[in-house]
């Protein structure tokens, strides 16, 4: 056992069995490790000589002064990239390039560092690129405007995951030239773009994101599977169809918070309701104030075209004075409504003329009124969501916004 | 054939048996399920159970290594909980993080134990986990500090220390 006070080596038998592990398990080690660190271990012994550069992964994280963190960037991308380069070599692609800086890990003003890594920035990224890298990382921690970058038309055949975060770019992004890109996660930037394009994305997240186009920024993401849209800001992006997405959270209003665990979750969105397709895989729905704005098409739009839904919840919290518009409210004659719809539970603040109208759309669309509940609650209270709910909204427009629920325990009373 | 949770016996170097749920080693270790793979053949009309050799494993290191594969592999524990990022609230932690930082809060030798014993099992994210904390080690120390903490022997000549910082001169 340890002697107390004994200097901090915890290496009981003092042999060096770290130097005696395999130098693929050492360089999987070194991976770990910020990449000034891991070059570093050359000099602790003979067996760790340009160990670090057979290490498929690269973390680059900020030291010294800028000036020389950036000859250090640029030594060590043009070692990778010639030993790439070698014609006899197999190439030795990177796994991975992390680029996590903060301007605090610096000796120099915030600006200067800003201001530096900016100008050089994008060609590291091209550099990491022509490394073949597949999964890459850009995080710049801003306490000041975001970094412009230029490298959002990238042309690889090897990246398969792109994450930034503490950027700003103008101009249009095209990924098309990425066809293994399958997942991007983009947090904290800006974007004056008309239009993201990547055609075979599969999984997309954006997260405190800014969208300043004088359009609204159009998302052209035909594979997307699951699409992650939370505290955005700025002008809401269009969504060009996506015929597989399967699910979706969108939470565009900074108050809603709350983002719980759920799986199994089908909910679908679209710009304009009246260019969406069915919500074929769309089994809860909670639709919020602005569907009773104007009149109740867009409650008799989504019964029509929930073909399995089978629990809806419709919150009212506001009195307001309901416009009878009789003849906007009739059913189609050629709807169909979910067989597998068996809960519908009303929330309002009192039980008026707009709800006698949902009630007769409800009894029309062949729903027994003994699965209707309504619940009154006091106005003001605001909603409560229980642990295992999980809702996204939609922009329609500036007035109006569509807030799908799914998997809600609605307890009828 | 059998409906009842087959297990598996495996014996370290030192010569302790340890049992194991079949399902549940396999998941983990592709060099087990190697190996059950090969045996299942001979047993598949015998009750008797198998009984492994792992002959690189001490029973300390295995004992740990079976406590992380019953954390990890376990079905119970593993359905219901993917690794989809995308229904993971922010700020939510992998719900075993505190189990594996615990996990490798060891001395050196026996997490430099657990990274032969994870390479040897070919267990994954084991061995990320451990290569990690080895990695931890040795994050923003000096040189001297490493080889203190490792007990590492420089064995470069003075002239080619001189030669290999002068080299290297750019990382410091």
């Amino acid at each position: 056992m340890q002697d107390k006070g004994a200097p901090p080596r915890s290496t009981l038998s003092g042999a060096d069995r770290i130097s005696a592990l395999p130098d693929g398990v050492r360089e999987h080690v070194l991976s770990f490790l910020p990449a000034h660190d891991a070059v570093r271990t050359t000099v602790l012994a003979r067996s760790w000589r340009d160990l670090w550069m057979r290490s498929p992964a690269l973390c680059i994280v900020g030291w010294g002064t800028v000036d020389k963190f950036t000859q250090f960037v640029e030594r060590l991308l043009r070692l990778h990239l010639s030993a790439n380069g070698e014609p006899c070599a197999a190439p030795m692609a990177l796994d991975s390039c992390q680029f996590h800086l903060s301007p605090l890990d610096f000796n120099d003003e915030r600006d200067i560092v800003a201001n530096k890594i900016e100008t050089l920035m994008n060609d590291w990224i091209q550099c990491a690129v022509c490394c073949q890298v597949r999964v890459l990382q850009f995080s710049f921690v801003r306490h000041g405007p975001p970094l412009d970058v230029a490298f959002l038309t990238l042309l690889s055949e090897h990246l398969t995951k792109l994450e930034l975060a503490g950027v700003a770019y103008h101009g249009n992004v095209d990924l098309s030239g990425c066809p293994a890109l399958q997942d991007m996660n983009i947090e904290d930037c800006l974007f004056v773009s008309d239009e993201i394009q990547a055609p075979y994305l599969k999984h997309l997240t954006f997260k405190t994101c800014g969208f300043f186009a004088s359009n609204h920024t159009l998302f052209r993401l035909q594979s997307l599977i699951s699409l992650r849209l939370t505290y955005c800001y700025g002008k809401i992006p269009f969504l060009a169809s996506m015929p597989s997405l399967a699910t979706a959270i969108v939470m565009l209003d900074p108050t809603d918070y709350y983002l719980p665990n759920n799986d199994n979750t089908s909910c679908l969105l679209l710009n304009d309701l009246k260019f969406a397709q069915a919500f074929n895989k769309l089994k809860t729905l909670v639709l919020t104030d602005w569907f009773v704005a104007a009149d109740l098409s867009a409650l008799i739009w989504f019964l029509n075209h929930s073909p399995i839904l089978e629990k809806l919840t419709l919150q009212i919290t506001k009195v307001r004075r309901f416009k009878n518009t009789e003849g906007s409210n009739k059913l189609p004659k050629s709807s169909v409504v979910s067989s597998h719809l068996n809960m519908v539970k009303i929330e309002c603040v009192v039980v008026d003329g707009i709800i006698i109208e949902i009630l007769k759309i409800l009894s029309a669309s062949g729903v027994p009124l003994e699965q209707i509940s309504i619940q009154q609650s006091i106005a003001g209270s605001g909603c409560e969501f229980s642990n295992d709910t999980c809702y996204a909204f939609l922009i329609h427009d500036t007035n109006y916004y569509v807030r799908n629920m799914c998997n809600v325990t609605a307890e009828a009373k | 054939m059998a409906s009842e949770k087959k297990v598996v016996f495996l014996r370290s170097s030192d010569g302790e048996a340890f049992e194991v749920s079949e399902e549940v080693i396999s998941a983990a270790s592709v060099t087990i399920k190697g190996m059950i793979d090969e045996e299942s053949p001979s047993r598949a009309d015998t009750a008797a159970t198998t009984t492994l050799a792992i002959p690189n494993v001490t029973a300390a290191t295995l004992s740990r290594v079976l406590h992380y594969v019953n954390k990890h592999f376990d079905a119970a524990a593993v359905v219901g909980r993917p690794d989809d990022y995308i229904f993971c609230a922010p700020g939510d932690e992998h719900p075993l993080a505190r189990f594996d930082d615990d996990f490798v809060d060891v001395d050196n030798d026996t997490l430099i134990d657990l990274v032969h014993a994870a390479e040897y099992l070919h267990i994954k994210k084991l061995f990320d986990l451990t290569c990690k904390a080895v990695a931890d080690k040795l994050k923003g120390r000096t040189i001297d500090q490493i080889r203190e903490t490792f007990g590492i022997v420089n064995d470069y000549t003075v002239e080619e220390e001189v030669e290999v910082y002068r080299e290297n001169s750019w990382a410091f």
